[in-house]
């Protein structure tokens, strides 16, 4: 009854009609966004590639190849035949020596045998490697990682997060305590290593073949205190300068202490923040939905927000940040503003974010403005700036692809 | 020893009735201490009592502001004597902050049946709550504590993506089917309605939002923009 009468005072939703420009804007979205994702999976591929053909244990493998083959060379071509020629008969070892000579020029099977060999080799050596070993081959052709530690509820939610909601998979890697199903299946896009036994977290030879060389920051989120504090104490042996992030509910208490003075040492006070939460749930009924904020995507500087719920489906610009200032999504969008978007699904969230890390508008800025400067003295029209932003950007949007195209 | 028991019990349900407590807690681990430290902070102890499980130094601290019950066997809570003894009368909420995914289903399952409130923490919450606080709208509140344990993660990461301080409300009653143009509150900010039929959508503001709707704030100031929330749903 009430849901009537509300829809009989609620004006209708206007629903507005694609027209072929809009479609062309979608396109041309879309194919930002596949080349955004080119762009990262190239990067992806590098690394794996670097990984897969490690060019200086070749380069060694080849060298004792060669080493080998002269040595066996030497060995059958000259040494052999003149230790014959002085022990028998020099005519005899003369034969030998050209026999030889006539085998190895003519048997061409065995050349492909020894190829075959080193290849296999190389397989083999790849294979019998352990897990940790190959771990840390490939978590180290990467830079600045946050490593995270455990299988917790927190560890899952950011991870779950940061992979598939807002695709920083290059940035994380996750040394599990139990290997659980939702991490079998982050290991088609992170690197993961799950410890067998939890005795390993309490000897130094895990953290030292690791090494960390590559962590910019480590965060330990296993949810017990006891494995929290031998992870602590031996990563501090390894790495004493990288920041460590504990929370404080599965904090060891040693911590505390005064006699501990870790600068690096940061704990996510996550008792106050829940405490905080139940005390504001007494008196409100909230909950956080999807959203986030982050820069205006390269398309769509100069268009108003609602242009952009419009072509991206599900995921709607409901708040523009220009500075201090709070903008309604109907104002056009400059290239240092920060949107808030709502989101109904991770793939679209993900996909304009990758748009907007792998192509940032920001370096082009410094060009324009640079451009933009030189063109305000020049001129004496006194437009307003923010509209002459936006007009440089979109003329100028070949050039600077083209100076960044060169750059890169 | 029944007998004594239940006198126990009773005499506890009888001291909360006569202090008027709106809020019964069960727990006792670091969240329950913090919690009810934070609630003798603000002077709302009165309207407190504490159901524990175990008997810990910091709860006989604060037993002479608070009213305690200790229910140290386990298989009581999966009675329904208990609950039938405390009566919760005058209570508004229950709020649950133990980690025993079992202990918590057995004290859920007893207290939903009545109109009561319960709210319960995300990090240790089963996953029958949350079909459960699916079938009952409005009477389950799951403080999403994980939410915030990973926005304060987000936070140390410098990543170019940040989470805004955006919360959604169950729309004030006051407000449905009405215009929200004149809704003022100082340093909160309504974005969108947030409508769920069948599946999400977002609305306007210039529409009129619906009963079962709610409304996405930005919080320009995180203490601020809260106190003058909660003054004005408490005002109106």
């Amino acid at each position: 009854m009430s849901t009537t009468q509300t829809d009989a005072q609620s004006p209708p939703i206007p629903a507005k009609k694609r027209t072929i420009g809009d479609n062309l804007r979608q396109l041309k979205f879309n194919l930002t966004a596949v080349r955004g994702d080119l762009k990262y999976l190239f990067r992806v591929v590098l690394r794996e590639l670097r990984y897969f053909i490690p060019l200086g244990d070749l380069l060694i493998l080849f060298s004792m190849i060669i080493l080998i083959v002269i040595v066996v060379m030497g060995s059958v071509f000259y040494a052999f035949p003149f230790i014959l020629s002085m022990l028998i008969n020099p005519a005899f070892g003369e034969n030998i020596q050209s026999g030889m000579f006539t085998w190895w020029d003519n048997n061409f099977d065995f050349r492909i045998i020894a190829s075959i060999i080193g290849v296999v080799t190389i397989v083999v050596r790849l294979m019998i490697q352990s897990p940790i070993n190959k771990y840390r081959d490939k978590v180290n052709a990467r830079k600045d990682i946050t490593y995270i530690f455990g299988s917790s509820k927190p560890a899952e939610q950011f991870l779950f997060e940061m992979v598939h909601r807002y695709g920083y998979e290059e940035r994380v890697s996750l040394i599990a305590d139990s290997d659980l199903l939702w991490i079998r299946k982050l290991k088609a896009f992170i690197d993961v290593y799950v410890v067998e036994d939890m005795k390993e977290f309490e000897k130094p030879n895990l953290y030292e073949i690791i090494g960390f060389k590559n962590a910019t920051r480590i965060m330990i989120l296993t949810e017990s205190i006891e494995l929290n504090q031998n992870i602590l104490t031996n990563l501090r042996q390894v790495r004493p300068d990288v920041e460590i992030i504990l929370l404080s509910q599965f904090a060891p208490n040693f911590v505390f202490s005064d006699l501990v003075k870790d600068e690096n040492l940061i704990l996510i006070e996550d008792l106050d923040v829940t405490v905080q939460g139940l005390v504001l749930s007494l008196s409100l009924d909230f909950d956080f939905p999807q959203t986030s904020e982050l820069d205006v995507p390269r398309n769509y500087v100069g268009k108003s927000g609602d242009t952009m719920s419009f072509d991206i489906p599900k995921l709607e610009v409901i708040l523009i940040k220009r500075g201090d200032e709070l903008l309604p999504s109907t104002e056009k969008m400059l290239p240092d503003d920060r949107i808030v978007v709502y989101y109904y699904s991770n793939f679209d969230m993900k996909r304009t974010n990758r748009v907007v890390t792998e192509l940032p508008h920001k370096k082009k800025k410094k060009k324009q403005g640079k451009k933009l400067t030189k063109e305000k003295t020049e001129s004496s029209t006194t437009e307003d700036l923010s509209e002459e932003r936006i007009d440089a950007y979109d003329t100028d949007q070949s050039i600077s692809d083209q100076i960044e195209e060169e750059e890169s | 020893m029944g007998f004594f028991k239940k006198r126990r019990v009773r005499k506890f349900a009888e001291k909360a009735v006569e202090q008027q407590s709106d809020f019964y807690v069960f727990g006792s681990n670091d969240f329950t201490e913090a919690f009810i430290d934070q609630l003798i902070q603000i002077g709302a102890e009165s309207k407190v009592s504490l159901i524990s499980d175990i008997k810990l130094n910091w709860i006989e601290e604060v037993k002479s502001h608070i009213n305690v019950l200790y229910e140290e066997t386990a298989e009581e809570y999966a009675k329904r004597n208990l609950y039938e003894t405390l009566g919760f009368q005058n209570a508004k909420k229950v709020i649950i902050l133990h980690e025993d995914p079992v202990l918590i289903q057995n004290i859920m399952s007893y207290v939903t049946g009545s109109d009561l409130q319960v709210i319960i923490l995300a990090q240790f919450a089963p996953p029958f709550v949350k079909y459960l606080s699916g079938q009952k709208r409005g009477q389950i509140i799951i403080v999403n504590n994980l939410f915030q344990i990973v926005n304060e993660l987000y936070a140390r990461m410098d990543l170019p993506l940040s989470r805004p301080p955006v919360i959604a409300i169950p729309v004030p009653p006051r407000l449905i089917n009405s215009s929200l143009s004149s809704v003022n509150i100082p340093k909160v900010r309504i974005l969108r309605i947030l409508r769920e039929d069948y599946k999400k959508k977002l609305l306007p503001i210039d529409l009129t939002p619906r009963e079962n709707d709610k409304l996405l704030l930005y919080l320009e100031d995180s203490q601020n923009s809260l106190k003058n929330l909660v003054d004005f749903l408490t005002k109106n």
